[in-house]
């Protein structure tokens, strides 16, 4: 089916270069048959890759399935014998974790992005420091995720650590904790938290769009970076696809739409 | 036993007080509405019945998500309950949890209360009548006594069920430690953050306590018996 698929595109388009060498490389690496990847990833990415699959598909002829769930939930899968091809991770700790455990494999380890932490006030607009904000005493609840089990989380809390130590004031609002960023962003977005520490993507994929002055972006040296990590899964029956997708992943013009969905691009794309 | 903190003490203190606040709070609820739902004889019963039992059917944070909308502070119920007099905010407080907890466990008191209600022979109702007794002198010394296992039975379940709920307490409450952290949030916590000496300590209380509650419930519905 993908022979024939790849031979009605070659008939209906101009082929370019680069569709050209694609099929060059494709023909001598024995991988014309179109496979469908089961990609496992972290609920906060979930949503930009999936705007990213038809591109993918374009570009190799392969299909992606993509599984979403905390990094925590999918690691425990994934050591169970969950069928997934790539793991793509809200941190680093869970992939490696599995490199070290011999279920993933370690040359093919990359960071795909990285988060960017804000304070999001959707009633506010904020102006001032984010000293001056995060400490308001008018401010009666900040959301977050939780620091013991949600790396967002543990970002939050190094920031109010951070300012905490710098002598800018102390909290008045009381924390309430989200088991994941998503449970935190829902407790802003619905009202009942007036403040959050929250993810710049999940702002930015709320629709209608929210105006910039609700937002803080926070100096990202107030935190340790929030990398997220990629892995393919050992055991996939399909090894060469799955290499496609890590390096589609870390294309230059998929990396520029990465960031432009509320992601930095990672200074060191690989690790340890 | 050492290893439970203080926090964990509090989260068991916290879930017995939800627990015991949203039983009596089901109780004095589910009665007039299991009562009402019997006695109807339009096709409107069916209607309440599967309103009644909606909160089975969604999973328990979505549930905990439509209950956070509800319980915006500048929303209508948050502003109606200020009108007489509340002060506050219903998420992340006692308030809320216990809202959030009786709307959860509700087809868990009204079930129960429906089916012993539809129990009690009619012809014991119209012998009362003929005796002279009017619809709440009937219903107190008819209906309720000849529901007492009814009642035991929608007890229990909405307190067990409220100790053991996790998704919706999670959501409305927002885990806050020593304040909104209910046992099962605690467990979970533990559990997450790899502190399985402190999560079995916990879990460990919580069945035996629960082991001990459900034991004497099941004693005294023997007992409850209702002899002809």
């Amino acid at each position: 089916m993908g022979q024939r698929q790849l031979g009605r595109r070659k008939s209906s388009r101009r082929p370019s270069g680069r569709t050209l060498a694609l099929l060059l490389m494709l023909a001598f690496s024995g991988a014309l048959q179109a496979v469908e990847l089961k990609v496992a990833v972290a609920a906060n990415f979930a949503a930009v890759l999936q705007k990213l699959v038809p591109d993918f598909t374009q570009q190799t002829g392969h299909a992606l399935r993509i599984s979403a769930a905390s990094s925590g939930t999918l690691y425990a899968q994934i050591r169970n014998g969950a069928p997934f091809d790539v793991f793509l991770s809200a941190d680093l700790v869970r992939p490696q974790r599995l490199i070290e455990e011999g279920r993933a494999d370690a040359e093919q380890a990359f960071v795909y992005a990285r988060g960017v932490l804000v304070l999001f006030a959707p009633a506010a607009v904020l102006s001032r420091s984010l000293e001056a904000e995060i400490f308001d005493p008018k401010r009666k609840f900040l959301a977050m995720a939780n620091p013991r089990t949600a790396p967002y989380g543990t970002a939050a809390e190094q920031v109010l650590d951070h300012l905490h130590a710098r002598g800018g004031g102390t909290l008045s609002a009381q924390r309430v904790v989200g088991s994941s960023i998503g449970q935190a962003f829902q407790y802003v977005m619905t009202g009942n938290a007036d403040m959050g520490l929250v993810a710049l993507s999940q702002v930015l994929a709320t629709r209608p769009p929210v105006s910039a002055q609700h937002l803080l972006r926070i100096d990202s040296r107030l935190y340790a970076p929030l990398d997220q990590g990629g892995v393919i899964i050992k055991r996939t029956p399909h090894p060469l696809a799955a290499r496609r997708f890590v390096a589609f992943l870390r294309d230059d013009a998929i990396q520029a739409r990465i960031d432009a969905a509320g992601y930095e691009r990672p200074a060191e794309p690989v690790w340890p | 036993m050492s290893a439970l903190s203080t926090l964990d003490w509090l989260a068991l203190a916290l879930t017995a007080q939800v627990a015991a606040t949203t039983t009596l709070a089901l109780l004095l609820l589910s009665t007039p509405l299991a009562w009402a739902i019997v006695r109807m004889r339009s096709r409107l019963r069916v209607v309440i019945e599967a309103a009644v039992a909606l909160p089975l059917v969604l999973p328990p944070t979505v549930l905990g998500f439509y209950l956070l909308i509800l319980m915006n502070p500048e929303g209508a119920l948050t502003q109606a309950l200020r009108a007489l007099g509340f002060d506050g905010q219903l998420s992340f407080g006692f308030s809320g949890l216990v809202l959030a907890s009786v709307i959860y466990s509700l087809p868990f008191a009204v079930q129960p209360l429906v089916h012993a209600f539809e129990a009690v022979p009619r012809n014991l109702l119209d012998a009362a009548t003929t005796l002279g007794a009017g619809r709440w002198d009937r219903f107190r010394s008819v209906v309720i006594p000849l529901s007492r296992r009814g009642f035991l039975t929608a007890a229990t379940l909405s307190f067990a069920h409220t100790v053991g709920e996790f998704g919706v307490v999670l959501m409305v409450g927002g885990n806050i430690p020593g304040s909104t952290q209910m046992v099962s949030i605690a467990i979970y916590d533990h559990v997450e953050a790899l502190e399985y000496s402190q999560a079995h300590g916990l879990s460990l209380v919580m069945l035996i306590f629960a082991m001990v509650v459900l034991s004497a419930v099941y004693a005294i519905n023997r007992r409850l018996v209702v002899r002809p």
